[in-house]
């Protein structure tokens, strides 16, 4: 599994001081961003912060109280949405409908004959495993499976931009993985993907671009490692033979696999744990910069923000 | 001129398709003819039933028997004749018996030497027929007793007089005004045709809507409760998908009238002609041009509102609760028919007459049991029935994009104006 590298930077999406009310409740509040062509766009934030909502903004579902959007070049109009697939967060298909009809109809409704529709329905229930299931019905599937049909009709169309909220949410690995290969596949042709979604680990593995929302408001945007290029190091990977006593003083650092971590508390800097290594005479085999994960700034920065509110 | 959008067309198929594949479309619109299929056999037996055994009665078949029979005579009652169409003679009951084994006749009758004093007829037919074996039975028996009755008092009377006991009256019938002026009362056939279809078609549109408009609003609500409105409007606008649904209900439900009406115009005929007297079934034309407006109206009306509550309600489960108001809303005229038949023109039909969800069912129900209600009366009733029909549209239109915020909400009148709200 390896990720596109991107191509132009020519924006795909982009939101401007995008504002939504409901009732007294601001859900959205002068959100910015923009997604570029070809790239893997994480779209973060934790439960009820407004990812849901902007989306739907983004895709023309609801409209904005405030702020414009651009999508393909243009508002999100219907002969633009073609162009892009779109999986909701709150999965369902008709229940009563098989799921070779379900995929052929939306499908159609994204411009495909009867016989795209139906081949590359074909192709992709082969790709997600699932070719033994297309004459069910959607409500004989387990929700999993469901859910993998849903993000088939997503993609059905070959769309130049995939938006997918909370895309792996309830999937067990193996179909995370097998989604995730497909996005790459996606991506390798050309197509944009953004996602919503909680799981830090996942925007780590697949994107280069993130937006962190919480509350309705924007914390974070913009590349993955520059951002934690910028919140500096926090803790220094060592391996060497023994851990200098100078270092150990204090409390015992934590080895993993023969590699110690040095969490650099109270003034302490990378420069002087590399120090007490030379001066203790042992020979440092690895020394490594140990960046915040993205977990780490989400909660740092979820936290801040609420406890400012 | 733009024709409809290819989106409006990919959805009026697949709603259509699921109309047609639906439970309720199947099995009313079988449910109706089989009933009217039935009806025919079951006419003159209900008839006979009605008539009682009196022996003042004398039952009239018209045309030919319903089935074929044979009959043998121990009792020696009846006169010697040349085979006849409405029966055969057999030597005995062997003869019959083999008779109806090789298929010559359906039915074989035997007249046992105590018939006049006991008045007992044997009755014998095949096993395991594939009909039903009470209707073909009682068929027979009827087909029989009509030519015992014939048979018996032949050569007691004159050929005129037997002709006329078996067909002893055609009625014509007067009416005297409170003013002593006497007009010929409208034909039997035409009194039962103009009852008959009006009310017929209120209770197609009861049906109509139950089986229609309500899966029509459980599917909506469902598509909106599994966030699938949400695939649908990012590739077609809510008008479209609106029309393509509102368009497949409406030739669904067309295709299922025209069946109805197909198989009645094969079927009341043979009904009315197992009706002594029953003629043929008549309407005029202003009647049957009215019932069919208010039917089509409201058709639509119901169509209508079944999308705005779907555009309304976030949930399958709460959209099963409205399809009873629907039902509730087309049904309560014909619940009221009794009424309606004693008082047409009464208080409470002209109100419902003048209630947009009602006045269809009341006007088909009131104008079938002999309303005087004035041409411009009728057509306020049925302008209130379209317009309510095009403003709801128009508001459900408005609506059915807004709506899709009101996941998880009530349907109050406040939901509607915000829903309308964010519409603008």
């Amino acid at each position: 599994m390896t990720r596109a590298s991107l191509p132009a930077s020519e924006t795909v999406l982009r939101v401007k001081d995008l504002t939504k009310t409901f009732g007294r409740r601001t859900v959205v509040d002068g959100v910015s961003f923009d997604v570029r062509r070809g790239e893997m766009f994480g779209f973060l934030g934790p439960n009820g912060s407004g990812k849901t909502t902007t989306i739907r903004m983004a895709l023309g579902i609801i409209r904005p109280d405030a702020g414009s959007i651009g999508i393909l070049g243009s508002p999100p109009e219907r002969s633009v949405l073609r162009a892009v697939g779109y999986l909701p967060e709150e999965r369902g298909l008709p229940r009563k409908l098989r799921v070779l009809d379900a995929l052929r109809y939306l499908g159609r409704l994204k411009g495909l004959t009867v016989a795209e529709a139906e081949d590359r329905a074909i192709a992709l229930l082969q790709q997600l495993d699932l070719d033994e299931h297309y004459k069910k019905r959607v409500e004989a599937l387990s929700r999993g499976m469901t859910q993998l049909v849903q993000f088939a009709a997503a993609i059905i169309h070959a769309p130049e931009f995939i938006v997918l909220d909370e895309p792996f949410a309830g999937l067990d690995p193996l179909n995370v993985e097998r989604m995730k290969e497909m996005l790459f596949e996606r991506q390798r042709t050309g197509a944009t993907i953004m996602f919503s979604t909680h799981i830090m680990s996942d925007v780590e593995e697949l994107c280069d671009r993130v937006a962190l929302i919480a509350d309705g408001h924007l914390l974070l945007f913009g590349d993955l490692a520059e951002i934690k290029r910028q919140r500096g190091a926090n803790a220094v990977l060592v391996q060497a033979p023994r851990v200098p006593e100078a270092l150990t003083a204090g409390r015992p650092a934590v080895a993993r696999s023969g590699v110690v971590e040095h969490v650099l508390e109270g003034g302490s800097t990378p420069e002087a744990v590399l120090r007490a290594y030379l001066d203790a005479g042992i020979s440092v085999e690895r020394f490594e910069l140990a960046l915040p994960t993205l977990n780490d700034i989400f909660i740092e920065e979820v936290s801040r923000a609420r406890s400012i509110s | 001129m733009r024709g409809p959008s290819p989106e409006l067309r990919v959805i009026f198929a697949e709603e259509f398709r699921r109309q047609i594949r639906g439970f309720g479309f199947a099995f009313f619109t079988v449910l109706i003819p089989v009933l009217m299929l039935i009806a025919i056999p079951i006419t003159p037996v209900v008839v006979d039933l009605v008539e009682g055994d009196d022996s003042e009665g004398v039952p009239v078949v018209t045309g030919a028997p319903l089935e074929r029979i044979g009959y043998a005579d121990p009792a020696g009652v009846l006169p010697v004749r040349e085979p006849q169409a409405a029966s055969r003679r057999y030597g005995d009951l062997a003869a019959g018996i083999e008779a109806v084994r090789q298929g010559e006749i359906d039915a074989f009758f035997v007249l046992p030497s105590s018939y006049i004093e006991s008045g007992v007829v044997e009755h014998y037919r095949a096993s395991g027929e594939s009909r039903g074996r009470f209707w073909g039975n009682a068929a027979a028996e009827f087909a029989f007793r009509s030519f015992l009755t014939g048979e018996l008092i032949a050569g007691q009377v004159e050929p005129s007089i037997l002709a006329r006991a078996l067909h002893p009256a055609d009625y014509r019938n007067f009416e005297i005004g409170a003013d002593g002026a006497v007009a010929e009362a409208i034909p039997l056939a035409q009194e039962i045709g103009e009852l008959l279809v009006p009310t017929l078609l209120a209770a197609l549109l009861l049906i109509g809507v139950l089986s229609g408009s309500g899966a029509l609003m459980r599917s909506v609500a469902e598509e909106k409760e599994t966030r699938m409105i949400e695939m649908l409007v990012t590739s077609a606008a809510p008008l479209s998908i609106m029309s393509g649904k509102l368009l497949a209900l409406g030739l669904a439900g067309l295709i299922q009238i025209a069946v109805w009406i197909a198989v009645a115009t094969f079927t009341m005929p043979a009904i009315f002609d197992r009706i002594p007297n029953g003629g043929d079934l008549t309407i005029s034309a202003g009647l049957l041009t009215t019932v069919s407006l208010s039917f089509v109206l409201g058709y639509f009306l119901f169509s209508v509102l079944a999308l705005f509550i779907a555009s309304v309600v976030s949930s399958s489960a709460d959209a099963q609760k409205y399809t009873g108001l629907l039902s509730l809303l087309t049904a309560l005229p014909i619940w009221l028919a009794g009424l309606f038949i004693s008082q047409p023109d009464g208080a409470v039909a002209q109100i419902l007459s003048y209630f947009p969800f009602t006045a269809p069912t009341t006007l088909m129900v009131r104008l079938g049991a002999g309303s005087d209600m004035s041409e411009g009366e009728i057509a306020l009733a049925l302008g209130i029935t379209a317009g309510t029909a095009l403003v709801l549209l128009w508001v459900a239109s408005r609506v059915f994009r807004a709506g899709i915020l009101l996941s998880g909400q009530r349907i109050t009148g406040r939901n509607v104006w915000a829903a309308l709200w964010h519409a603008q």
